[in-house]
């Protein structure tokens, strides 16, 4: 009696030691929760070229470590090696390109949320629709994968854009991973920029179409003229 | 590491499914018939244009959002075209059929590309005759969104004077009896929209299905001269529709033609690099200049989408409220495009009822 007093206590304790991770598992943002207007946090986010500078220098180490101990790759020379390293410093640059959104805005019209930044296009995702789409310039996808909703762009010329959207768990951060890959280059490029919420400002313009006058806008809403 | 692949181009263009009709040749240059100073003293009939249906099927929803853009944008460079050619009275597009006008055609857009725009027009004259029930379509040239991009005509406008070419030439059949008893037709119907009961009468259909004019109202007839008053109002109503036409067309010219540019240019594109052998196309990723422009390339052409599809969700979001004066009192119209008009043409009627009731309106 004692030893299955004993084994029912484990099993709880073990079932509730699971239970954060099973609730979580179970927990995965809606949608919804990613809507509204963010900021770049500078402080939380990564700096494209130190993050470049890093990747380098690893990659070289390897590149030297595994060339002097004669472990290179199959058919792997010293300028195929140069020349990786050259498309990992293109990538970089490419991504530094591309992450230098400032503000955001996370919408839903209808059946799609659009993710509007304020230097690129916007990145549009189907909710319960399609998630694929073959474009004529190229093929875009998204989906929610666990926690993340990731939006992934191939373009011609061989080479590919991820940008992993995740919510902290308390919805006050997200972070913005964004991966540039390519054909022929060892490893892809990271970078990860964090969004703080904040409240834009509304302009209080208010407009009238006048069949007399045309179009009428006043401040604040009066139309006293 | 991401597997970048890179699938199949083309499809996302085309409105509909594609016709098994075999494609279109590009269109040989075509100029536009233009009025004499003779015909254009005529009084011209009045014509009126709505905005195109389009063929449903399975359309990605960027695809459906850039449609309803489309479907305003074409049927006002045709009007641009119908008043350029000086044969017509006013050319306006309406939300829906105009019953003022001497001739109404709507159109069903049936594909519409960078490379092919297909379309059916159907236009229907005020005593029902069928003017026009055709299928138009283009090939557009390679180099002529280049041609085009500063200043030049839109690409589509071939198309177009095809078509006012068309009109002009039935147009031409018509004697200066045809087209008094067009605008008697017209006038009449619109009266029968106001007051079915009061105009009853005037208008028949003959033996071969063809409606006539029976006879008219006497000229002095008070009825009549209301019916030309509220008339006027919905001719002020009417132009101020095809005003905010005139604006999404002034707006949208540029995005839309820009991003047909990139659309067209990104198909060849892929044709060259589909030529290519695996490695060049790796040699070519390389480089960080052919990188980036393909990057700076596909960003300009989404910008201009998200410029288009953002202008087709204003479309159907509510407008600013309109105003307009009728016999002293201020009507305020709210809602899209479509719902003014609809407000219009019903306060219009009660307006009418009201004025024609023995009774003085509350």
């Amino acid at each position: 009696m004692a030893r299955l007093m004993s084994f029912s206590l484990s099993a709880c304790l073990l079932l509730l030691g699971l239970l954060p991770s099973l609730l979580r598992a179970n927990d995965a943002p809606e949608f919804s929760e990613f809507l509204g207007h963010w900021e770049v946090d500078f402080a939380a986010s990564e700096a494209p070229n130190d993050k470049l500078r890093y990747l380098y220098d690893v990659t070289l180490s390897d590149h030297q470590r595994r060339l002097a101990s004669g472990q290179n790759r199959i058919g792997e020379t010293p300028f195929q090696a140069i020349d990786d390293l050259r498309g990992l410093v293109n990538l970089g640059r490419l991504g530094e390109q591309i992450t230098r959104t400032a503000v955001l805005n996370v919408r839903m019209q209808g059946n799609t949320l659009y993710v509007d930044r304020d230097d690129n296009f916007s990145l549009r995702c189907e909710v319960g629709g399609i998630a694929e789409e073959a474009e004529n310039l190229g093929y875009s996808r998204c989906r929610m994968n666990d926690r993340a909703l990731v939006f992934w762009l191939g373009l011609p010329g061989g080479f590919g854009i991820e940008h992993r959207l995740i919510l902290s768990e308390r919805g006050d951060r997200l972070s913005i991973a964004t991966t540039v890959a390519a054909d022929g280059v060892s490893q892809a490029f990271s970078v990860s920029r964090v969004y703080q919420p904040f409240e834009p400002v509304t302009e209080g313009i208010q407009c009238q179409y006048t069949l007399g006058k045309g179009k009428v806008c006043t401040l604040n809403g009066g139309f006293n003229d | 590491m991401i597997k970048v692949w890179v699938l199949l181009f083309g499809l996302a263009g085309c409105a509909s499914t594609p016709s098994p009709a075999p494609a279109p040749r590009p269109d040989e240059p075509t100029t536009l018939n233009r009025a004499s100073i003779i015909q254009g003293n005529l009084a011209g009939l009045n014509l009126s244009l709505t905005p195109f249906s389009h063929l449903g099927g399975s359309i990605s929803p960027v695809r459906a959002e850039l449609l309803a853009a489309e479907r305003r944008y074409l049927p006002y460079l045709l009007k641009t075209t119908l008043t350029e050619s000086g044969f017509w009275g006013a050319v306006r597009v309406t939300p829906g059929v105009d019953v003022t006008a001497e001739l109404n055609c709507q159109g069903q857009l049936l594909a519409a590309s960078a490379a092919v725009l297909e379309l059916q027009l159907i236009c229907r004259d005020a005593l029902g005759k069928l003017w026009l029930d055709d299928r138009f379509d283009t090939r557009i040239a390679r180099d002529a969104y280049r041609q085009s991009a500063v200043d030049g005509p839109d690409p589509y406008q071939g198309i177009m004077i095809r078509i006012a070419n068309r009109l002009a030439d039935g147009l031409a059949l018509l004697t200066d009896q045809d087209r008094r008893r067009l605008r008697d037709a017209a006038l009449l119907r619109y009266a029968q929209t106001l007051s079915p009961e009061g105009f009853d009468g005037y208008l028949a259909v003959n033996a071969e299905g063809r409606m006539q004019v029976q006879g008219l109202p006497a000229a002095s007839d008070p009825m009549v001269a209301r019916v030309r008053r509220i008339r006027d109002s919905e001719y002020q109503f009417i132009d101020a529709m095809d005003e905010q036409y005139r604006l999404i067309y002034q707006q949208m010219n540029m995005p839309y033609r820009l991003w047909r540019q990139y659309q067209y240019e990104f198909e060849d594109y892929n044709t060259s690099l589909g030529d290519r052998s695996a490695g060049a196309q790796r040699r070519a990723v390389a480089s960080y200049e052919v990188m980036l422009a393909t990057y700076k390339r596909y960003q300009d052409y989404k910008r201009n989408e998200d410029e288009l599809s953002e202008m087709a969700q204003s479309l159907v979001r509510a407008l600013s409220p309109t105003l307009g004066q009728v016999e002293g009192q201020v009507v305020e119209l709210t809602g899209n495009l479509e719902q003014q008009y609809e407000l219009w043409r019903s306060y219009l009627l009660r307006l009418y009822q009201a004025e024609s009731s023995p009774r003085a309106p509350e």
